[in-house]
């Protein structure tokens, strides 16, 4: 093939050089696709917190507590449920979130990690127990009881992300 | 492509393609779309080294990409490691006592001593608790499901996941 030289220590440059940087673009175009999706899917949670009392006395159970009460009906016995508070928390990981519990008690809430297996969250409710839990996004974890006004204070927290 | 096409494209690239096999390469181009296209990335691979190269302020404000790349790697293996490893009683919040200075959790406790507790709390958990129907829904013990990690500071706890539910509950007994 005339024209080309293979020998030639400045085509064997250029071409080692294009070689490379097709290499370089390729490992770029993969991290690209891997570190923003995983970062923005890392970045925030929400946090739905429903503070609740259970009792086993007749009353009304609270609209708000509907989904609450679908799950729970199946595992516990109760006459009526009254949703205290309900709120979203938009966390970031090693965030912490708070909420005051009627009782004057600290509801705390810190995702440590958040992946394809789903969110690993830090959970305390002061005075009753803290833990560490993994959980899907749409999990409803429900937490308590605290003695409180004559019924049962609950938390329920479902995690979105 | 094989090698000798690779080395003919980037040999007609570089000019360094003459006479006949220069028209002859010309001729193959204007017949094969594939060719052209690999033709047309390699210019482009061509034109952003020129850039690269041509810039010198840039070429030194230029980041270290397998620097940056390979420092991000660690918080990563260090974020999946620190699942697994934590330890029981590591704090995860700021300083609180919740317990602290009993940090055993149910985990650790005897298996005979668990034992009775859960068939004492069951009994208890009659009067007040439906049990599931199903037995395997219902679990005294986590065994690496939902619940990771639980300090109730000595008191019992009935743990209940429900999967198909999408439902976990951390139930202390006692308060019941």
């Amino acid at each position: 093939m005339s024209g080309v030289k293979p020998g030639d220590s400045l085509s064997r440059g250029r071409r080692s050089k294009r070689h490379w940087a097709g290499v370089l673009l390729a490992t770029c175009a993969l991290a690209a696709s891997l570190g923003p999706a995983r970062t923005a899917a890392a970045e925030t949670i929400e946090i739905e917190v429903t503070v609740a009392i259970l009792s086993s006395e007749p009353g009304k159970v609270d609209p708000r507590g509907k989904k609450l009460l679908e799950k729970l009906s199946s595992q516990l016995r109760f006459e009526s449920l009254k949703v205290i508070e309900q709120r979203q928390l938009v966390l970031a990981i090693d965030d912490v979130g708070e909420v005051m519990l009627p009782n004057r008690r600290v509801l705390r809430v810190k995702p440590l990690l958040v992946d394809a297996r789903g969110a690993l969250l830090a959970v305390e409710m002061e005075g009753t127990l803290e833990s560490q839990l993994r959980v899907r996004s749409g999990h409803l974890v429900v937490l308590g009881p605290q003695r409180y006004q004559g019924g049962q204070l609950v938390v329920a927290l479902e995690p979105h992300f | 492509m094989n090698e000798q096409e690779r080395l003919e494209l980037e040999a007609f690239h570089d000019g360094e393609l003459h006479g006949f096999a220069r028209l002859r390469f010309q001729r193959r181009l204007r017949g094969d779309p594939r060719l052209r296209a690999e033709l047309e990335a390699l210019e482009t691979v061509s034109r952003w080294i020129a850039e690269v190269e041509s810039a010198p302020a840039r070429r030194a404000a230029a980041p270290d990409l397998w620097r940056e790349i390979a420092g991000a790697l660690p918080a990563m293996d260090a974020q999946v490691a620190d699942e697994a490893a934590r330890p029981p009683g590591a704090p995860v919040f700021a300083a609180r006592s919740v317990g602290s200075a009993r940090l055993a959790t149910w985990f650790r406790r005897s298996g005979v001593a668990a034992a009775a507790l859960a068939a004492t709390a069951a009994v208890a958990l009659a009067v007040v608790l439906r049990m599931p129907d199903d037995p395997g829904g219902s679990e005294q013990f986590a065994s690496g499901g939902t619940v990771r990690y639980l300090d109730t500071s000595g008191r019992a706890v009935l743990v209940i996941e429900q999967p198909e539910l999408d439902l976990t509950i951390l139930w202390m007994i006692d308060e019941v």
